[in-house]
């Protein structure tokens, strides 16, 4: 299985902690490639100690660290150092995540590694990049979704403004770690050349920023939260129905004419929104109409009359209703993970399928130094002196 | 020196519109790929022509069609369809949406190429899939958020469900179509075959629940909308100032103290009620009754030189044009000109740059994206004609 993967035989020392990179490496193991999580040896990855468990183990790290191997070790110390050097030697691909600065520190900056291999396509993804008057603030999902305007666009007007219930801030700078790391390496097979990418967290959300930016850049309006309403579609929102909630889209005109006749609307009732400019001109008042009409019935009953018209439209779910939703089940998105003496637990897999095959459903998140002692033997390291390394203390080996 | 883009002279057909397949190939043109949509004017009806716009391009076309071609083709014109099939013999990859008219139309032609072609990669970008309950079913952005779990979650506790304020699933279900893409690509360099790959934006969707589905997994558990603030830690999220909105995160005992003492509040420090985490927590809504009070004595300005000179994780809620004129992200070159237009209009740029090892650099540029069928299919076919068809040559004789 793995050898017909896309990144088979690429090699991945990940430095990254917490979400966005973790997130970056997770997907690259789940393309193929072999990846080695770097963990200083006492905590490891922070993410280790976050709650809720399953089992003795953090749920929050299994999410974004199936599939590597994890190597314990103190890049401080000489021994360690001079370990991680020979794995990057040996690395096709570095990504990290610490703030500016900090690789440099340890003496394993890209122009240190590139010294001693060249082709090396190494990534570095902080809060608002290596460059720029803010590189060195401390960033958190929350501190860049504001800065970015994305905190300002969500949310309804009036009321105080929204994160985005996903993080997305985070989510963004993976997804573009992943993005940049692949077009090295195809650029490597292209042209023998190695890279460094500089990602800046904050980048990566302006990114999302997209066409409301754009508007913004066209015509200098400013351009704020509009609740559930839409600058370009309409109707195209949220409503409630008299238990729940349900998303429609009606905005083009063959849909608009179905909603009409699925509400039992009559054209007296829609004169004012008989083309897409007037709705969007009058979208308060076509609001108030839908509203009326959804609260009359229940969501379910909605939901078949709409789709009996070949609407877009779908209820809200909670996370418990969609991970239990029928529609998940029969994506096969869900796995059993099994590994080692854990119990069987369920995962989300990667949303990728490559020939029929969905990726991710393999395998699970390592332990702390799991993989410590069989990562030093590969890179030349005797018995002893792996020993000699855990009793000066720069590494850890797990279970 | 300016190198040449990452995947250079890669041959990308889009088969009509998709918002997936729309952001998954500007990233590949943003890369260097050479991406030609097939649009059919007539039934990819699509948001392009929403104002305002620009030398008659919307908005929405130039935030997702930058750096690409275009041909007007109608797949149910036997004379069009035959030229699409000479532009599908011409591409290396091959995007489309198996849900929308265009795609759909095309999905057979396409998986019929796949197996005379074992070079090509594919990639179907739909909103449900080919497979499972609402397999070829139409979707969107917001029905993604809804469905998905993320409208729920958003919003204050007592709002209605809300949505994201962007398109965040059609962006990130685009980033995994370009993910899957680059991969296959690598792949190919080194074994030559391509890939038949899918990516439902509803898949995308749920996979962003990742810690919070395996915790629910784990306990049972779930949350719904906090608005801006957090399930276990206080305070993180947006106090209201005297002119806007600030954002907090005070996710350490040690910012929790450098806090207290930046904002001239020591005795919260001293106060037993407040001492940890899930003491802040239990005392949620008096401690938030203060800090709210607090905060609207000064400017959100006033509140950021304050927080910095604390040392703690803070931002300001900053409108979009501001965010987009941020020394930090125009120094970084978040929002280039756009090439190509009548006036000088600056667009959201790509946070892509490349140092190669040879010291030349790679940044995507920015051109304006094409006008429906601005460019002729025959130009199209010329660009690298005779690679392409022994390519194909070759792909058919095995």
């Amino acid at each position: 299985m793995t050898q017909n993967l896309p990144l088979a035989g690429v090699r991945v020392l990940d430095f990254t902690r917490m979400f966005a990179g973790p997130w970056a490496a997770e997907i690259l193991s789940d393309l193929g490639a072999t990846v080695v999580k770097v963990e200083e040896p006492r905590i490891g990855d922070p993410t280790r100690r976050h709650r809720p468990l399953v089992g003795v183990e953090s749920s929050y790290f299994m999410a974004v660290n199936r599939g590597k191997r994890s190597l314990a070790i103190d890049a401080r110390t000489a021994q360690g150092r001079e370990a991680l050097l020979k794995a990057m030697r040996e690395a096709d691909v570095v990504v990290e995540n610490f703030r500016p600065g900090v690789m440099e520190r340890l003496g394993l900056d890209y122009e240190t590694v590139k010294e001693i291999n060249p082709d090396v396509v190494y990534c570095s993804l902080s809060g608002f990049g290596a460059t720029g008057p803010m590189r060195e603030r401390i960033s958190f999902d929350i501190v860049n979704q504001a800065f970015a305007g994305l905190i300002d666009v969500t949310g309804h007007p009036g009321n105080r403004a929204s994160r985005i219930g996903v993080p997305i801030g985070d989510l963004s700078g993976g997804l573009y770690m992943s993005i940049a790391v692949l077009a090295g390496l195809v650029n490597r097979n292209a042209t023998g050349l190695g890279c460094w990418i500089d990602l800046g967290l904050h980048d990566t959300l302006i990114t999302l920023l997209a066409d409301v930016g754009q508007r913004h850049l066209v015509t200098g309006e400013r351009v704020s939260r509009a609740g559930n309403l839409d600058h370009a579609l309409a109707p195209h929102g949220c409503f409630a129905t008299s238990d729940g909630w349900i998303v429609v889209t009606a905005a083009a005109p063959d849909d608009w004419a179905r909603l009409v006749d699925a509400l039992g609307l009559t054209a007296e009732d829609v004169d004012a929104f008989n083309s897409l400019e007037d709705r969007l001109a009058n979208q308060a008042a076509l609001q108030g109409l839908l509203e009326r009409r959804f609260r009359a019935d229940s969501t379910a009953a909605w939901l078949e009359v709409l789709r009996r018209h070949e609407l877009i439209c779908h209820e809200v779910l909670d996370i418990r209703q969609v991970l239990e939703s029928s529609t998940l089940a029969s994506r096969n998105l869900v796995y059993e993970a099994k590994g080692g003496d854990r119990d069987a637990f369920r995962m989300l897999a990667s949303p990728m399928i490559l020939d029929g095959t969905r990726l991710g459903t393999g395998s699970v998140a390592p332990r702390l130094g799991e993989h410590t002692v069989s990562v030093l033997e590969e890179l030349g390291y005797s018995p002893d002196e792996v020993r000699a390394l855990t009793e000066a203390g720069a590494i850890r080996v797990g279970s | 020196m300016a190198a040449a883009g990452p995947v250079r002279g890669t041959k990308v057909l889009v088969l009509g519109r998709g918002r997936p397949i729309d952001c998954g190939s500007m990233l590949l043109a943003d890369l260097g790929a050479d991406v030609v949509m097939v649009e059919d004017p007539e039934r990819d009806l699509s948001l392009d022509d929403v104002a305002p716009t620009i030398d008659g391009l919307g908005y929405q076309r130039m935030a997702f069609c930058r750096n690409k071609r275009s041909v007007a083709l109608r797949a149910t014109v036997p004379a069009e369809l035959a030229v699409i099939h000479r532009l599908l013999d011409w591409a290396d990859v091959v995007l489309y949406d198996s849900a929308n008219p265009v795609g759909r139309d095309l999905a057979g032609s396409v998986r019929d190429l796949a197996t005379r072609r074992p070079d090509l990669i594919t990639c179907d970008g739909s909103t449900w899939g080919s497979f499972g309950e609402r397999a070829g079913m139409a979707g969107n952005d917001l029905v993604l958020q809804a469905s998905a779990g993320c409208m729920d979650l958003t919003g204050e506790a007592d709002d209605p469900p809300t949505r994201a304020g962007t398109a965040i699933f059609d962006f990130v279900s685009g980033t995994y179509v370009a993910i899957a893409v680059l991969a296959a690509l690598f792949g190919r360099q080194q074994t030559g075959d391509g890939q038949r790959i899918e990516v439902a934006g509803y898949d995308t969707a749920v996979t962003l629940l990742s810690n919070m589905a395996s915790a629910y997994f784990a306990t049972g558990e779930h949350r719904s909308r906090l608005g801006t603030g957090h399930i276990s830690i206080f305070p993180y999220n947006a106090f209201r100032t005297s002119d806007g909105e600030i954002v907090i995160a005070i996710f350490t005992q040690a910012f929790w103290s450098k806090f207290c003492i930046g904002i001239g509040r020591p005795d919260l420090l001293e106060n037993p009620r407040y001492k940890s985490i899930p003491d802040r927590m239990a005392a949620k809504d008096e401690l938030s009754a203060i800090l709210d009070a607090l905060f609207l004595e000064r400017t959100t300005d006033e509140w950021s030189a304050i927080l910095q000179e604390a040392d703690v994780p803070y931002g300001p809620v900053l409108p979009v044009g501001r965010a987009l004129s941020l020394d930090q992200t125009t120094e970084r070159g978040m929002t280039p000109t756009v090439a190509g237009l009548s006036r000088p209009v600056r667009t959201v740029g790509s946070p892509l740059r490349f140092l190669l090892s040879d010291g030349s650099t790679y940044r995507p540029e920015a051109r304006r994206a094409p006008h429906i069928g601005e460019h002729d299919p025959a130009s199209v076919l010329a660009t690298d004609t005779v690679a392409s068809n022994e390519a194909y040559l070759q792909a058919s004789s095995r």
